[in-house]
């Protein structure tokens, strides 16, 4: 083909890539640098925490520096709650005023008999009501009077105090001045939720931004001069911040790199053309790249953009490597040469991302894949399209030689690189059982400070821990329904036995139809009722027309419709049920039922109990913990047999045993050193440095090839030293700006494979060899 | 008693109205004497006499005047003090019943259906209906007049030393929430007080030397 005809070829390659990735969709969903869920449950959970009620809710701190001005903080918190009343992107908002809970009472009250656990034949009979009557005089000269005396006429028999201490379980958040606070007197706590989803980011940005004007408004009103400031957490303020974060090092980290491996590039090579010819393969590399996986995955992470820079440190080496090492014009042999080791690199380096493609978390695979792709095409286009167009090299030698002239010199860095690898090995023999760690919060992309204001405000505002959750399913929602009233009576159980402090189950505010009707059944005409309540009263101290409501209220509820949850639509009960009564497939229905203060040593003998019920306890964290550590062995597997590979591309290619072993030694040892480094800096391992350590098998492999065979001829070998030399220069630039990254997996990454860099190039150093020139 | 009752505030009522006569009289011959700010020092004085009592205990005597009732039902027992805030209210007849009030919150210990007691522990905010009559009580007890102003308007019928107040709340009360209070004493001893709510039920304490 002419090289027009190839050059068009590649414009019309990079033309399709480029529509696709310009129209693919960039997801910023945590959830892919998240484990996926293991068991139906966490797959409920986690659909859950990204579609659900429970992912709109934004908590709100409106805090204070000093408890003494706790007032200060509640004025603002009630302003807020006003303000955000009122703005459409809010649909529930509440900070603790009682009055706020009024229409909830309403509601209940309304539905006492449906509702009530209390709601048997045998008490509206006429002994049924002489006990109640007798209770209710009692309650009415007890301090509870205040309380009952305004439902006294409409309900005697006492139901809506039995609907209500079934919901008192739990200790009520701290109220100071009419506002929730936390237990430390100086955060008010205001509870929104948003409109939007929790996945919707551009609505939840836009909602915050609401939030927030609302606050400076409710401050500039209300502070009074108390300083007060703004804390916010929940699923939707993490999604939003962690995008920023995102997108804010994607942009700021590809910036960094470009600019200052540009400038290394045209101080060391001090040519423009070549710079803008060895942007071609790299760029050419990271679009095929994105548009692969764009295809494959449906969409392309924030964080494989960020990642992206990488590739401009790796991909560039092609670029580097051809430029320098080109053979003179007519030694079409010496480029043979050249080409083998060139695929070599490639397929060697593209072998280290084995790992993250088959670790089994989605973010990771994209990353993977990304950096594959990229890497062979970046390989395949600085092969076979710049030698023609690069200018005549300019002789860039290392500015010494290698080995060194001097043994002594190669002495001490192999006696360097032993000694490191000895204490890579103390450090990790030592720190043996504890090397890994698979805590969620170790590689959430959330910042750790987030999690610790949700866990703060979650836990004082009495919302339920995300840790545990009770979850089962039924084909039907009344199925589901009766099952978590069956549930009740052990979950009663468990409480008492001190297995969990409290739970909110939906069945409480929402019977079945089986207990609803029930009920009804319990509810006698009122032709009946009339004359035992008469009977009743007679024997009491009440007055005779004491209770004409009441007869009215039993009637109505005997014949009156069923509840429904649309009986509860836009209040916070209605929140409440639509977050734990989850419709799913073809009717079925998941229940949820929200558990507090669960005691960790008893959590077996919780879920045991619960189980004959066909329901599951989920312990987020333990969960999680073993799912990571199942990602972490799946990765160790990759991982090995990438290096498998890797060893195995270097013998198919090299056929030399002596430099295969010399060269795998020297990969071992890079792996080892950089591990051992990353225990002592990082304090212990996650999944996310596991599958860099093979990238730094793969990375170092280039060097370690150039290294273990060293042309004869030392202007050549000082050739070969300066490309490789400045090769990993870039490779180093790349991965420890990238270690500068907020986000932990990029973070680990870079950080991994930029200590990676230097000690596979030190390790490689230390095993020289010089081929000899009958080889 | 109702009727003993109803006919003292009247009588109340018009002394009062003949009070504020003399005094714009007096008023009008001699404006440096400030009526108004006179008997609001009697109001001081007397709030000055509570704070003064510190930590109390009393035997109490309290009836409830309601539609649902016949006869207005009785309990007997007595109420402690310590300020600034705890409360307490033990009841022994007709049945045992203990309060207890703390800054914020409220323990009922009541009597179970075996005899044992049964605790319930609850925020005073979740009450509110008992939330403000706490406040009331907490600091007419405590002297603390600035608090009470801010939730009634406050009238003193009748000076020291046989003294008698109206407090009528500023805000529209709650279903439920008390509508009148009125307190009657000698010195810094108060020795009636009669609440009236929205349900028209009036509620009457009163206050004895404990034994």
């Amino acid at each position: 083909m002419s090289l027009l005809g190839r050059w068009l070829a590649l414009l019309a390659a990079i033309a399709i890539c480029g529509s696709i990735v310009v129209r693919a969709h960039i997801a910023t969903d945590i959830a892919a640098f998240l484990p996926g869920p293991a068991t139906p449950e966490q797959q409920l959970l986690a659909e859950q925490l990204r579609d659900g009620i429970a992912a709109r809710i934004v908590l709100i701190g409106v805090a204070v520096s000093d408890e003494s001005q706790s007032e200060g903080a509640a004025r603002v918190a009630a302003a807020l709650t006003k303000r955000l009343r009122a703005d459409p992107h809010f649909t529930f908002v509440a900070s603790g005023d009682a009055k706020d809970f009024e229409r909830e009472r309403d509601l209940l009250f309304d539905a006492r008999y449906l509702l009530s656990p209390e709601v048997q034949p045998a008490e509206f009979t006429e002994e049924g009501l002489r006990a109640a009557l007798t209770r209710l005089e009692e309650r009415l000269t007890s301090a509870l009077a205040p309380l009952v005396r305004p439902m006294a006429a409409a309900d005697p028999t006492g139901e809506m105090i039995a609907i209500v201490e079934r919901f008192a379980q739990r200790p009520p958040p701290r109220t100071l001045h009419g506002v929730w606070f936390t237990t430390d007197g100086r955060t008010a706590i205001v509870l929104a939720q948003t409109r939007n989803a929790g996945f919707d980011i551009d609505a939840q940005e836009e909602s915050q931004r609401a939030l927030q004007a609302a606050f400076s408004a409710s401050r500039a009103e209300a502070a009074n001069g108390a300083s007060v400031s703004l804390q916010l957490a929940g699923p939707g303020v993490f999604a939003v911040e962690s995008r920023t974060r995102i997108e804010r090092d994607a942009r700021r980290l590809s910036i960094f790199a470009t600019v200052l491996i540009a400038a290394l590039l045209l101080s060391v090579v001090r040519s423009l053309r070549f710079l803008v010819l060895a942007a071609v393969p790299v760029g050419t590399g990271a679009l095929a790249g994105l548009a692969v996986i764009a295809i494959a995955f449906g969409e392309i992470h924030g964080i494989t953009l960020g990642f992206g820079l990488t590739l401009i440190g790796e991909a560039v080496d092609y670029a580097i490597y051809v430029h320098l090492q080109r053979a003179a014009p007519g030694d079409p042999q010496g480029n043979a040469r050249l080409w083998r080791a060139l695929l070599l690199a490639v397929l060697t380096s593209a072998a280290g991302f084995i790992a993250m493609i088959l670790s089994g978390f989605r973010g990771l695979a994209q990353l993977g894949v990304f950096s594959l792709v990229g890497i062979v095409v970046s390989g395949a286009v600085a092969r076979f399209y710049l030698p023609e167009l690069l200018p005549v090299p300019r002789p860039r030698r290392a500015p010494f030689d290698w080995p060194p002239a001097r043994p002594v010199v190669l002495r001490v860095v192999q006696v360097g690189v032993a000694s490191a690898l000895l204490l890579a090995c103390v450090q990790i023999v030592v720190r043996a059982p504890n090397v890994w760690t698979d805590s969620l919060s170790s590689i959430s992309p959330l910042g750790a400070g987030s999690g610790d204001i949700d866990a703060h405000l979650r836990g004082d505002a009495g919302l339920p821990e995300v840790r545990w959750l009770i979850a089962m399913k039924r084909p039907t929602r009344q199925q589901a329904l009766e099952q978590a009233e069956a549930l009740r009576a052990t979950l009663e159980e468990q409480r008492r036995a001190g297995a969990l402090q409290a739970f909110d189950s939906p069945a409480d505010v929402l019977p079945s139809d089986r207990v609803q009707h029930e009920r009804q059944a319990a509810l006698p005409p009122a032709d009946v009722l009339q004359p035992a309540l008469a009977k009743a009263v007679a024997a009491s101290n009440f007055a005779p027309d004491a209770f004409v409501p009441f007869v009215a209220a039993v009637e109505k509820a005997r014949t009156g419709p069923l509840l429904a949850p649309e009986y509860y639509a836009g209040s916070g009960l209605g929140q409440r049920l639509a977050a734990q009564l989850v419709g799913g497939a073809g009717g079925s229905t998941a229940v949820l039922v929200t558990v507090y203060g669960v005691d960790e040593t008893k959590a077996g003998l919780l879920r045991a109990a619960i189980a004959s019920h066909g329901a599951a306890l989920i312990d987020l964290k333990e969960d999680v913990e073993h799912l990571l550590s199942d990602y972490r062995r799946t990765a160790l597997w990759a991982a090995l047999a990438g290096g498998a590979l890797i060893v195995l591309l270097l013998a198919l290619q090299l056929r030399s045993t002596r430099i295969v072993v010399r060269i795998s030694a020297a990969l071992a040892a890079a792996v080892v050193i950089t591990a051992g480094a990353l225990i002592r800096i990082e304090g212990s391992l996650t999944l996310f440095h596991l599958v860099a350590l093979l990238l730094v098998a793969g990375v170092g492999s280039n060097y370690a090839i150039f290294f273990c065979r060293l042309p004869a001829d030392s202007t050549a070998r000082r050739t070969t030293l300066g490309s490789v030399l400045l090769a990993s220069a870039t490779t180093f630039i790349a991965f420890a700006l990238l270690s500068t990254s907020t986000t932990p997996v990029l973070h680990m990454i870079g950080t991994t494979v930029g200590i990676g860099t230097l000690a596979g190039l030190a390790a490689s150093a230390a095993c020289a060899a010089v081929e000899s020139p009958a080889a | 008693m109702i009727e003993s009752l109803t006919g003292s505030m009247t009588d109340a009522m018009t002394e009062t109205r003949r009070r504020r006569v003399l005094k714009v009289l007096l008023a009008g011959l001699a404006a440096h004497l400030a009526p108004a700010r006179a008997e609001g020092g009697d109001l001081e004085k007397l709030f000055t006499l509570f704070a003064a009592q510190g930590e109390r205990r009393r035997a109490f005597v309290e009836r409830r005047y309601s539609v649902l009732f016949r006869n207005p039902p009785e309990s007997r027992g007595t109420l402690f003090f310590r300020p600034p805030a705890f409360l307490e209210r033990t009841v022994v007849s007709p049945r045992r019943e203990i309060v207890r009030i703390d800054a914020t919150n409220v323990t009922l210990t009541t009597e179970g259906d075996d005899g044992k007691p049964v605790e319930r522990k609850a925020s005073l905010a979740s009450i509110p209906q008992l939330a403000s009559l706490v406040l009331t009580i907490r600091a007419t007890l405590a002297g603390d007049l600035a608090t009470l102003r801010r939730m009634y308007y406050i009238e003193l019928m009748q000076p020291l030393p046989h003294w008698r107040i109206e407090m009528k709340p500023v805000e529209e009360p709650a279903a439920g929430g008390v509508t009148a209070i009125t307190m009657a004493g000698e010195g810094g001893d108060a020795q009636r007080l009669e609440f009236t709510e929205t349900t028209g039920d009036r509620t009457e304490i009163l206050l004895s030397a404990a034994k």
